[in-house]
């Protein structure tokens, strides 16, 4: 296993060796790097070499491979943010970081698929967080080191381009799948609801939760023909007679409340080494292929208690949303680096 | 391996559900995903030629992905 955390001195070393960065930590700790070749997000939850945990001091790097050709910083703002899939290179990828809770998120969250080029290149990436403790006290951040940028308004991009018969993919892996209960829609899209269709009825979405005494931990499940997307609930308001999520719901979108999951580990890592073995038993990749990097969702580090447990080789930063072509909740985004014959 | 021309029939019956395939292709997914609810909305045959086209284009740009490959592989077999 490969070391993914790191001291805040080591990270100033790999920075003035000149190293293009993603780096994950807490801001107090961002805040001490030198200006370099990096952009991070903030979060102080990590899935490390030693497993699950909460750190204010360490940071969390993924390096871009020296072969890359090139490695550019961008940011972006509500304006500009539609722009976000053009700018990524013909062969290469996009990291994007976003900050939670702020318009930006919102922005992409509602209209990346609408945007130009949406899908065509990999964009992947993630929400920045805060310790769940200092909620309303501090903002995510995102931060740009070759300016010194430290954000809470707008989205960085790290656009890295690969040279050839080098290719980067992405992937998810989501334990949730759609149940077999009623099926849902909503007439409108967005991060917070009254009302939903339910088997064509439309209903008070906070009633129709509380009466069937859903367990909210469990998202609402899209199925993007075999992906399943999920929107996971953030509150139910009775008294307002609202439900609000994570991620947005979109029109006509048809979700569905996730199957129950008995052992999120369990199940977590049965999916790690079932993709494992079809890999093995299917391609002739094997050995060719590296993840490059991976990130999981807060809700899935705290229903299912993460913290002190190793996830193979998935490390990486614990975020408030991933990003994979658009915005996800409750689910593993990682990026594979194919060497092609 | 040749993906279908944008004007094959392939395309309008997978966005009409009339073809489904097991893709590995995280991009295809979503996108056909979207446009099949897209085509829900607007059957009519300028807007499913407009959304064969977005789905050819797809994979014409990363046919040299291992999982776009093998989905183009699926297409055509």
């Amino acid at each position: 296993m490969s070391k993914v955390l790191f001291s805040i001195d080591e990270v100033k070393q790999m920075i003035s060796q000149g190293y293009n960065l993603i780096l994950a930590g807490d801001e107090m700790a961002l805040r001490q790097l030198p200006r370099g070749h990096w952009i991070a997000g903030t979060t102080p939850y990590f899935m490390g070499e030693e497993g699950g945990e909460v750190s204010r001091e360490k940071i969390l790097v993924t390096g871009i491979p020296g072969y890359a050709t090139a490695a550019k910083i961008q940011t972006y703002d509500t304006g500009t943010i539609s722009g976000v899939y053009k700018d990524i290179p013909e062969n290469g990828f996009g990291f994007i970081l976003i900050p939670a809770f702020t318009e930006i998120h919102q922005v992409f969250s509602l209209k990346a698929p609408e945007f130009p080029d949406f899908a065509t290149r990999p964009l992947l990436g993630w929400i920045s967080g805060i310790l769940l403790d200092d909620l309303g006290k501090v903002t995510p951040k995102v931060i740009n080191g070759e300016t010194g940028e430290i954000i809470d308004s707008k989205a960085v991009m790290l656009a890295v381009t690969l040279p050839p018969k080098i290719v980067a993919d992405i992937n998810i892996l989501n334990i949730f799948k759609q149940g077999t209960g009623d099926e849902i829609t909503f007439a409108t899209d967005g991060f917070e609801v009254k009302e939903a269709i339910v088997n064509g009825q439309t209903v008070n979405f906070s009633k129709y939760v509380t009466e069937k005494s859903i367990d909210t931990k469990l998202p609402l499940v899209a199925d993007y023909s075999g992906a399943a997307v999920n929107i996971s609930i953030q509150a139910v308001d009775t008294a307002k007679g609202t439900v609000a999520f994570y991620a947005p719901v979109f029109k006509d979108v048809r979700y569905r409340f996730a199957e129950p999951v008995d052992n999120y580990f369990r199940e977590f890592m049965s999916h790690v080494l079932e993709d494992d073995y079809k890999e093995y038993a299917t391609s002739n990749m094997i050995n060719k292929k590296s993840v490059l990097f991976s990130c999981n969702c807060i809700l899935n580090y705290l229903y299912s208690n993460l913290e002190g447990l190793k996830t193979g080789e998935m490390t990486g930063p614990i975020t408030f949303g991933e990003v994979a072509y658009q915005l996800l909740n409750q689910t593993l985004v990682y990026l594979t680096i194919y060497h092609l014959a | 391996m040749t993906i279908p021309l944008a004007t094959d029939g392939i395309w309008k019956e997978m966005l009409r559900k009339q073809k489904q395939f097991d893709f590995e292709f995280l991009a295809l997914k979503m996108l056909l995903g979207r446009l099949i609810m897209d085509v829900e909305r607007d059957p009519s045959e300028a807007n499913v030629e407009k959304c064969a086209v977005q789905l050819h284009d797809l994979l014409a740009k990363n046919q040299h992905l291992p999982s776009a490959m093998n989905d183009i592989q699926k297409i055509c077999s």
